[in-house]
């Protein structure tokens, strides 16, 4: 049949049918763009007060065995395994009283150290001199800095903001004083209503954790091989045995913001994720106090009584990456930790093992991208500590590198958490992944998902990451337009 | 819309589609109206061009189509999270695949 204009209706339908094919094709593409681009796949940053961003599945991944390999006897964590109590300690026995001299210097060498830094640096040859060069690193950084101030000012002024309550009158929560027995009580109301059971106390204080801000929360039972010893919160340096009431943690994770994680190490700071996971366990501490149960909280940078990746772990968040930080199937490295210890009666989650670890050990990304070769390149973990073969990072080589990057001081590098395959927004396409990889008995999919990671995507390589001469100060995707200094100021 | 949107302002406009509880379901209506569209002339398309098509060869079609579609989305999802070049190869990878198998493809469904 003709129309007016002579074009028959079969035709019509037929070049109408090859424009709709082409259009359809095109909003595929700007669906795609705009779910990529989109807010609500920023996990943590939009969907978080309603739990909606703990949102895999972890059921078919509970495991009797945690993912960390136990090989001997464990044993509780002498303080000084971390690294900031370790400078601490350092810097404490490197200042002089007035009028008197230092009680350790660098002549007197490492075998002059006190106990029980003394036999960690026995432990770690070249630990201690690693450290030493960072302190040399910290002065050509501050002297660098009057180079780079223009161009990262925004990201400085970022990070000091979120790093503001850190200390003085301000900071929150509040440290403990006195013995566990004392401050963990320290407010407590009289318990009230007694919990219709532990599974509703678990589902209350995960419901009441999301909406303090949490992307993530997990329960496990305390383990006393996760529990520091030598130095207590409160207390001071002490040998203590672990609290009665130490009965369960209730793990707490949130991400860095997105678009300056992936600019790291310049872009990026900690402290996004620390303020938000501070004020998130420190109500909690009240929140489990005035329901009349002892709670101590957990939060970085340095206040812990507890090592945290074990107790993720444990509370089934998820698995302990290459780069020694944990990795979950919803943030990826992308996870920063914070807890709180209580003896309210809980139900313990699971752990999980959703084929992680196994993944580390053919990724490697992040160690050849560590910019100071921190991270190790074997093939499975070889390093047992305290009873647990895992993967251990050299913190001093770390460390050094933070005093090296083009910000104003030692304020962290994360690049690994950046580059990590598994550091990954919420949409489709990564979603398909987070659902197929895990149940792929052959690991075919991980082998064709890794080979497609190390060649369609670019990583600056490790010394690209360092300031000129050594590297170009790149960072792993370009900031996003809100922290381009050039982009709000006259420079 | 953050990330490559933040630098592109012009494309922000997308988020009043995809931003709105509204809007997007519309949007995938209309997309499925244009598949049906393409699909109908189609129809007329390989009737004309003497192929006799079988339900297998539909959907084999449907499959085939389907891969293109996801590519496409699939390499743009990383465009817009700041990953161009792992979109571009994405597309440039499955692109030529899609591309081969589109000839095999063609040929079976001349057969009879
Ligand atoms: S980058 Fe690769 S090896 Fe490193 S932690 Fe992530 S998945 Fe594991
Ligand atoms: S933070 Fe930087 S230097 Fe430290 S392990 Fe990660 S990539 Fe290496």
């Amino acid at each position: 049949m003709k129309n007016t204009k002579g074009i028959n209706r079969r035709d019509f339908i037929k070049k109408a049918g090859l424009i709709g094919g082409a259009m359809s094709l095109a909003g595929a593409g700007a669906a795609g763009l705009a779910a990529g681009a989109a807010s609500e796949s920023y996990t943590g940053w939009g969907r978080t007060a309603y739990g909606k961003d703990q949102f895999f599945n972890r059921k078919p991944f509970f495991t009797d065995t945690p993912t960390y390999e136990k090989t001997g006897a464990p044993a509780r964590i002498p303080y000084v395994d971390d690294l900031f109590n370790r400078l601490r300690e350092l810097r404490r026995l490197m200042m002089a009283p007035p009028g008197q001299a230092p009680a350790w210097s660098w002549e007197m060498g490492a075998e002059a150290l006190p106990e029980p830094l003394k036999s960690y640096y026995a432990d770690r040859p070249g630990a201690l001199d690693e450290y030493r060069q960072a302190l040399e690193n910290a002065r050509q950084q501050r002297a660098n800095w009057p180079k780079y101030r223009a161009d990262h000012l925004l990201a400085e002024a970022y990070s000091a903001a979120h790093a503001s309550f850190l200390s003085g009158p301000g900071s929150f929560p509040p440290q403990p004083q006195g013995p566990p027995e004392e401050s963990d009580f320290r407010g407590m109301d009289n318990r009230y209503l007694e919990l219709k059971s532990p599974r509703h106390g678990s589902d209350l204080i995960k419901q009441i954790t999301h909406t303090f801000g949490a992307s993530l929360v997990g329960i496990c039972r305390l383990k006393k091989e996760w529990v520091t010893q030598g130095f207590l919160r409160g207390v001071g340096r002490t040998d203590f045995e672990v609290p009665a009431h130490w009965n369960y943690v209730v793990v707490v994770a949130a991400p860095h913001e997105w678009d300056s994680m992936y600019a790291n190490p310049i872009y990026g700071n900690s402290y996004d994720a620390y303020s938000k996971l501070r004020f998130i366990v420190g109500k909690l501490e009240v929140f489990i106090k005035k329901l009349g149960y002892p709670a101590r909280a957990q939060f970085p940078p340095t206040s812990f009584d507890i090592a945290m990746p074990p107790v993720a772990i444990d509370a089934g968040l998820g698995e302990q990456g290459r780069h020694g930080v944990l990795i979950t199937p919803e943030l990826g490295a992308n996870t920063r930790l914070a807890a709180v210890i209580t003896g309210m009666p809980l139900e313990a989650d699971r752990p999980i093992n959703a084929g992680i670890k196994a993944f580390c050990n053919k990724c490697k990304i992040c160690a050849e991208e560590c910019p100071s070769g921190a991270i190790s390149f074997t093939d499975k973990p070889e390093t047992v500590v305290r009873g647990y073969r895992r993967w251990a990072i050299h913190q001093e080589k770390c460390y050094k590198v933070w005093n090296t990057v083009a910000t104003s001081h030692a304020r962290g590098c994360r690049v690994c958490i950046a580059v990590c395959p598994y550091t990954r927004k919420r949409n489709w396409v990564h979603n398909i992944v987070r659902v197929a990889d895990p149940r792929d008995p052959t690991g075919l999919f991980a082998t064709a998902m890794l080979g497609m990671q190390k060649t369609f995507f670019s990583y600056p390589g490790p010394e690209a990451y360092l300031p000129p001469p050594d590297g170009s100060n790149k960072t792993y995707i370009d900031p996003p337009k809100w922290l381009k200094t050039d982009e709000w100021f006259i420079k | 819309m953050n990330g490559l949107l933040s630098n592109a302002p012009a494309l922000m406009y997308f988020d009043v589609i995809f931003g709105s509880t509204v809007l997007k379901p519309l949007f995938w209506m209309i997309m499925g109206g244009l598949l049906i569209l393409f699909f109908s002339g189609l129809r007329l398309w390989f009737s004309d061009l003497g192929i006799a098509m079988r339900w297998w060869k539909w959907a084999l079609f449907a499959a085939w189509f389907m891969g293109v579609y996801v590519t496409i989305a699939g390499g743009f999802t990383l465009v817009g999270e700041n990953e161009a070049r792992a979109g571009l190869y994405f597309m440039g990878v499955f692109g030529t695949l899609l591309i081969i198998l589109g000839a095999g493809l063609w040929r079976i469904l001349n057969t009879k």
